[in-house]
């Protein structure tokens, strides 16, 4: 496939009042500045363009790649994968794209770091890897777009939170919601008041997988199968462990801490919570995998509930078909619920609903996203998914994660994310295998 | 394989073989809330309980058992089942909840940790002591330090534990060991802040393996004491570029930690270092955001050096710097430097500026959109709906008079955003009245978008204007704000437009007001009002086009005469709103004009247009449906038309349908469209009307088309096969939901259905036999789908005598049964469908008897079954069961069983 048909409408071609609103600062085209004023790493791209490189070229990179490629102000210049074909399937769509044979194939993705005419990096790898992978960048100097969850400890979380800030670095976590549409005028209603005080928000991912038992097989030509562990302790390479890393703990930890963050993310958007979160967690409903007919780790499903210090309620429901995903917030005088399959709004009264507007554009283009970020290194500002507020979404899945482990309801402090609980205070943190730690 | 996990929108990862939820069988232990969770389990049914127990029962924890556990986690490996690994997590749970286990349990990790157990199971079982583990396992943990494959392993247990211990036996490790081995214990050290490790770090700070000098020197910058700031100092001098450079970095940890605990005076001595320093730009970019964090003024002065000096790149930082100032004067001293700035960090400036907020950032502000550069404009417009109020209206409208219409789109959301209510709707309307005139498309388009109602008087009369522009604006904008009052207003400015290219516009928002308007004779009334008012032929063709709107006899009536009008181009519209038509009154009309048509254009419209009425038709009797489909088809004059009669014939909920096609079938030319229909009528109707379905499924067994087909016809039919004598004809109505309340809840919410023929109610012929392993299964949840709402099912049962029985149903989830208004059953309770789980005798009386359902969906499933037996349990026969409602002329019904 031509990746040019890849390609997908700017969203920038489409302003309307939303995405107006959400773009402050965004105007209507991008700001052009020469790269001396940016401070891009010392040197000034072709044209202007802030030059990335990708790392972890997998299924999802390849997704949200031509969002990337659709700005004429970004150019990709190298991936990084552990594994050569799924390099070699990247490079040859890029180099389409830019109808030359320039991007760089680099197995080690500190290779791609040490270039200094990258600018920043798309981070798309495996969960596992999400957060040392941009500490390692933040530590390069570069830029980052990274896919969420943003990292599988929390105190890992921090540390990126900590880290960003003391290199200056700009980072944007794939948790692209909060540039669509759909979900900026749930917001804005909510915050208008239109539904009242806001009591309870229900959110629903879908049931999560099993994996079958498997020995372990030769690791196949072309894999880097120690750097596809990572920060992971080894484990022997049995493939549909490797393919199912989503289902075990220090892999991905489950659905609900990978999609969850997506909704917990628009949680507290909208509730205003971004520097912090609640005080209460707590895992209940949960089903696990049959272990006589499945290694995997995590539940199939779950409900996932946290309380706020000012009492309001949020469920996180892991149940039913992928189709159903949604997020809806309750108050006193009415609701809202955004569908994440279709992007519809639905909310009672409906008059709240008189306020829309149409041709909105979908999650899954990623593209508003992208350029909410490309934007913010032009400006050195923080991204709407920046690490504090990504860190603080994800802080409510790992800790009910740590609940659903532990059988216990915890509560938490959120200014010295801390539990009361000590055993859960030792589940904070996973030591990672070395030398992946910066 | 859940199609989710290759959905190319999934973030998710792709998965060759993975055995999700839907290969799980169904759990048949429920829990008591609502929201428990039943996943998506359809297959197999057969051998459900030991897999059940396994998934749900808790493990057993007992010491014990933890030792049978222990013992069997011993031997694990990848590919063995994991069920000694899962009662171990089990005794975890119960440890925290109950503290006296711990030490057993700590000693059964032990165990798992000796030689013998296979390195997965020690991994795992570091695992578990990085959480519990406490001194007593620290021997045998540094027992795995010895060996290089288990330092890692080792690490993770030790990398949380409370016990200063744990950093003494990492550093007994250190110097046995080399390479990523000895890197992992490094890095183990500096994640636990080991203070003591500063002295041994030092040489390794130096060493010739990359990997371990990182990992020393990002060691010390965690770290941070005294001793390792000062070997840090050094290390950014040294001759070793690679060395300086990572001390440099770890320098920037070090500093901002020493920030965080107020040594001011170390983190600055740092910071200045490497901003005076030729570190690479992201470093000085660092160092001097950390210095404007920390400097006593809150970075004022640092910042307006800055941007007062030499330094580009780092202006930037600087200028975002200028929000998080707190002497209020800043805004004015800062707001006094944007003259000096070029455009591009006007644009940055204004954006702080209107973060701060304040008087002195908004005058600014609004002085900005009068700037030269019209990006800096733009970054003012745009920064005015942060900070802007009623009083930056004419500012605004004055940006808009000023930019050319392709550049006015940024100046409009930024009026329709703008905070302040009806105060800012008042300042729009003025400006509209006595603003410039260049100004006005954009205001017009602004109190749309703001939904300012209080406009509509002032765009009334700019829709009279004779400028386009306006005028166009100002229809679209009383499209969206006007009532229906507005509604003869708006319909004499249609007939009176000044702007001739605002005709669409207008009849389009003419059109909306109509929609708006409840009452059918208010519509009709108004429209059939200004026709007679005017001769002019287009104002009376704009008004036949908005007739369909109407949709009520008057105004059907008038374009019946207008269909006799002398002009050919209002004939011509009154046609057109015929096929337009919103509903069944106009199918008569247009088959009789598909009759009559002398322009073969004309009868091809006419006859589309009945089709697609007929198709959707539900207010139409279904003697009078069958009766117009005969008629259609047999106006089709070619296989084309043919094949469009048969496509609406597709939509129809009755069996007459499935009869008036199968002569279809044998007529190559449209067999395609035939087959494609009778699959879907067969497929609808099979549960209601199964000896029409069967005499087409038959048919299509003997005909030459694609196998596939011929396939899924087979299917059907060896489902019907297995129908048994389950009643598989119901008409069904859904779903019903209230916000807030459960399906549990719902039970008890009185819905229209439960009413006798409730005129609100629209049924439909329910699908049958679509779950292959249990075809009598009724599918309410791929008909309706979703969680906490209720259905409600139907039919009627004709009985040649008064007679006992017994009637069975299996309900997922809660179910009421109503037979001739009483109901025989009710169960508010959730679970899978179980023929016969709800059961109740009953009398049938002589004739029809209703049989009405409510079925209550929890979660997940949804579904049901019924079958009406002896009072014995024994089959009866002699019933007849129809869908068709009693009340309908015999000859259309088919009854089913």
């Amino acid at each position: 496939m031509q990746m040019t048909s890849l390609i997908k409408r700017s969203p920038g071609s489409a302003l309307n009042r939303r995405g107006f609103l959400s773009t402050l600062g965004a105007i209507t085209s991008p700001l052009i500045i020469p790269g001396s004023v940016l401070g891009l790493n010392g040197a000034v791209a072709p044209s202007n363009r802030i030059v990335f490189g990708g790392i972890g070229m997998g299924n999802r990179a390849m997704h949200i790649l031509p969002n990337f490629l659709a700005f004429p102000d970004l150019h990709f210049a190298a991936v990084s994968d552990a594994r050569a074909d799924r390099r070699q399937i990247s490079k040859t769509a890029i180099d389409q794209h830019y109808g030359n044979s320039d991007c760089d194939d680099l197995p080690d993705f500190r290779d791609l770091l040490a270039r200094k005419d990258i600018d920043a990096v798309f981070i798309a790898t495996g969960n596992r890897w999400h957060a040392t992978a941009s500490m390692f960048a933040a530590k390069a100097g570069k830029d980052i777009y990274c896919e969420k969850p943003i990292s599988l400890t929390i105190r890992e979380g921090r540390e990126l939170v900590t880290m960003a800030r003391q290199h200056g670095t700009i980072y944007q976590a794939g948790t692209q919601r909060r540039s669509t549409q759909s979900y900026q005028f749930a917001r804005e209603m909510v915050r208008q008041g239109r539904i009242g005080k806001v009591h309870t928000v229900d959110m629903q991912m879908w049931t999560g997988a099993a994996i079958p038992h498997e020995s372990p097989k030769p690791i196949p030509d072309g894999w880097n199968y120690d750097m596809w562990l990572g920060p992971v302790q080894w484990r022997p390479f049995v493939p549909a462990r490797v393919n199912g890393w989503a289902y075990f703990w220090d892999t991905g930890e489950g659905m609900h801490t990978d999609m969850g963050t997506h909704y917990t993310d628009q949680m507290q958007w909208v509730l205003g919570t971004d520097d912090t979160g609640p005080v209460e967690f707590e895992a209940t409903d949960l089903v696990w995998p049959d272990p006589k007919q499945f290694m995997s780790e995590t539940a199939i499903s779950g409900t996932f509930k946290f309380r706020y210090a000012n009492g309001v309620r949020g469920y996180l429901y892991q149940r039913g078909a992928f189709a159903d995903r949604y997020i809806r917030y309750v108050g006193d005088e009415g609701w809202i619920q955004v569908d994440d399959e279709t992007d519809i709004v639905t909310a009672e009264p409906k008059s709240i609903l008189d306020a829309k507007t149409t041709g909105w554009v979908s999650w899954a283009n990623a593209g508003a996203h992208i350029r909410n970020l490309l934007d913010c290194i032009r400006r050195r500002r923080p991204t709407l998914c920046n690490p504090e507020v990504a860190h603080r979404a994800q802080t409510i899945c790992e800790a009910t994660t740590i609940s659903a482990r532990l059988g216990k309801k915890l509560s938490w402090d959120p200014v010295k994310e801390l539990f009361n609980d000590e055993t859960a205070n030792r589940m904070l943190y996973r030591q990672p295998r070395a030398p992946w730690r910066v | 394989m859940k199609s989710e996990i290759r959905n190319p929108k999934s973030e998710m990862p792709e998965l060759p073989q993975p055995r999700t939820a839907d290969h799980l069988p169904r759990p048949t232990l429920r829990r008591s809330t609502f929201d428990v969770q039943r996943s998506a389990f359809r297959v197999p049914r057969s051998a459900f309980f030991p897999f059940l127990l396994a998934a749900l029962l808790p493990f057993p924890a007992l010491a014990a058992d933890l030792n049978q556990a222990v013992t069997a986690a011993m031997r694990y490996e990848s590919g063995l089942d994991v069920v000694p690994l899962r009662q171990i997590e089990q005794a975890v749970r119960d440890a925290v909840a109950n503290p006296s286990q711990r030490p057993a349990l700590e000693t059964a990790l032990i165990r798992l940790l000796a030689p013998e157990a296979t390195f997965e199971a020690r991994r795992f079982a570091c695992m578990q002591l990085a959480s519990l583990g406490s001194d007593a396992c620290l021997p045998a943990v540094s027992d795995l330090l010895k060996q290089p494959e288990t330092v890692g392993i080792a690490c993770l247990a030790l990398g949380t534990h409370p016990s200063t211990k744990a950093d003494d036996l990492l550093l007994q490790a250190l110097t046995a060991h080399h390479g990523d081995t000895r890197v992992q214990i490094i890095v183990t050290l500096g994640d636990r802040r080991g203070a003591q490790a500063v002295t041994l770090l030092g040489p390794l700070a130096r060493d010739t393996d990359r990997n371990t000098r990182e990992a020393a020197i990002g060691a010390l910058g965690k770290i941070a004491s005294p001793d390792a700031l000062a070997l840090l100092a050094t290390l950014r001098r040294d001759a070793n570029t690679e060395i300086a450079r990572l001390a440099a970095l770890a320098s920037l940890a070090a500093a901002d930690t020493a920030a965080l605990n107020h040594a001011n005076n170390i983190s600055t001595s740092i910071y200045e270092e490497l901003l005076a320093s030729d570190q690479p730009l992201y470093v000085r970019r660092a160092v001097l955001e950390g210095l404007l964090r920390m400097d006593a003024d809150g970075g004022a002065l640092r910042s307006l050096n800055v941007l007062r000096g030499t330094e580009t790149a780092l202006k930037p930082s600087a200028l975002f710097h200028v929000r998080t100032l707190r002497d209020e004067s800043a805004s004015k001293v800062f707001a006094g430097e944007l003259s000096r700035l070029s455009p591009t960090e006007r644009v940055l400036l204004i954006d702080s500026l209107a973060a701060r907020n304040d008087a002195a950032a908004r005058e600014a502000i609004v002085a900005q959109t009068q700037a030269p550069d019209e990006t800096v404009r733009q970054a003012a417009v745009v920064a005015l709906v942060q900070v802007g109020d009623a009083t930056v209206v004419p500012a605004l409208v004055a940006a808009l008079a000023k930019s050319a219409p392709s550049r006015q789109q940024p100046i409009e959301m930024a009026l329709a955003s703008l905070k302040g209510g009806a105060q800012v709707d008042q300042e729009i309307i003025r400006a509209l009245e006595t603003g410039p005139a260049a100004a006005r498309p954009g205001l017009i388009n602004a109190t749309a978008r703001r939904g300012s109602k209080s406009a509509v008087p002032a765009l009334l009369t700019l829709a009279a204007s004779a400028d386009a522009a306006t005028a166009r604006a100002a229809f679209r904008a009383l499209g969206q704000l006007a009532e229906p009052a507005s509604l003869p207003a708006m319909l004499e400015h249609l007939l009176n437009l000044k702007s001739p290219a605002a005709r669409g516009e207008a009849e389009a928002a003419a059109m909306k007001l109509l929609e708006r308007e409840p009452d059918s004779n208010r519509r009709s009334l108004a429209v059939i009002q200004a026709l007679s008012q005017t001769k002019d032929a287009e104002g009376r063709r704009s008004l036949i086009a908005l007739l369909p709107a109407c949709g009520d006899e008057p105004a059907l009536a008038t374009v019946k005469v207008e269909r006799t009008s002398a002009d050919a181009s209002l004939r011509e519209a009154a046609l057109r709103a015929l096929a337009d038509w919103p509903n069944a009154a106009a199918v008569d009309a247009l088959l009789t004009e598909a009759e009559q048509a002398t322009e073969n254009n004309e009868r091809v419209l006419a006859l589309r247009g009945a089709v697609r009425l007929l198709r959707q038709s539900i207010d139409l009797p279904l003697v009078a449906i069958k009766f117009q489909f005969q008629r259609a088809l047999t106006l089709a004059r070619n296989d084309d038309e043919t094949k469009l009669v048969l496509s609406g014939l597709a939509g129809v909920q009755h069996g007459f349908a499935l009869q008036l096609l199968a002569p279809h079938l044998d007529n190559p030319a449209v067999r395609a469209e035939a087959v494609q229909a009778a699959m879907t009528l067969s497929r609808r109707l099979c549960g209601a009307f199964p000896e029409p379905t069967k005499a087409v499924l038959q048919k299509l067994a003997s005909l030459p088309i694609e196998p596939a087909v011929k396939k899924s016809a087979a299917d059907l039919l060896e489902v019907m096969g297995h129908f048994g004598d389950f009643i598989l004809g119901w008409q069904v109505a859904g779903p019903f939901v209230e916000t807030g309340k459960s399906g549990e809840a719902l039970f008890d919410v009185v819905f229209p259905p439960e009413q006798k023929d409730s005129p609100t109610t629209t049924w439909q012929i329910m699908p049958a036999g679509r779950l292959m392993d249990r075809p009598w299964q009724l599918d309410l949840a791929s008909l309706f789908g979703g969680d906490h709402r209720v259905a409600y099912a139907r039919t009627w049962i004709l009985s040649e005598t008064a007679q006992p029985a017994r009637l069975e149903i299996g309900c997922d989830d809660g179910i009421k049964v109503w037979l001739n208004e009483q109901v025989v059953i009710s169960a508010n309770r959730s679970g899978d469908v179980v023929p016969g789980a709800e059961h109740a005798a009953i009398t049938l009386n002589e004739g029809y008897n209703e049989l009405r359902l409510k079925i209550t969906q929890w979660t997940a499933g949804w579904g049901f079954c019924a079958r009406i037996a002896k009072p014995d349990g024994a089959p009866l026969s002699g019933l007849n069961v129809t869908t068709v409602h009693p009340a309908v002329p015999r000859y259309l019904g088919s009854p089913a069983r």
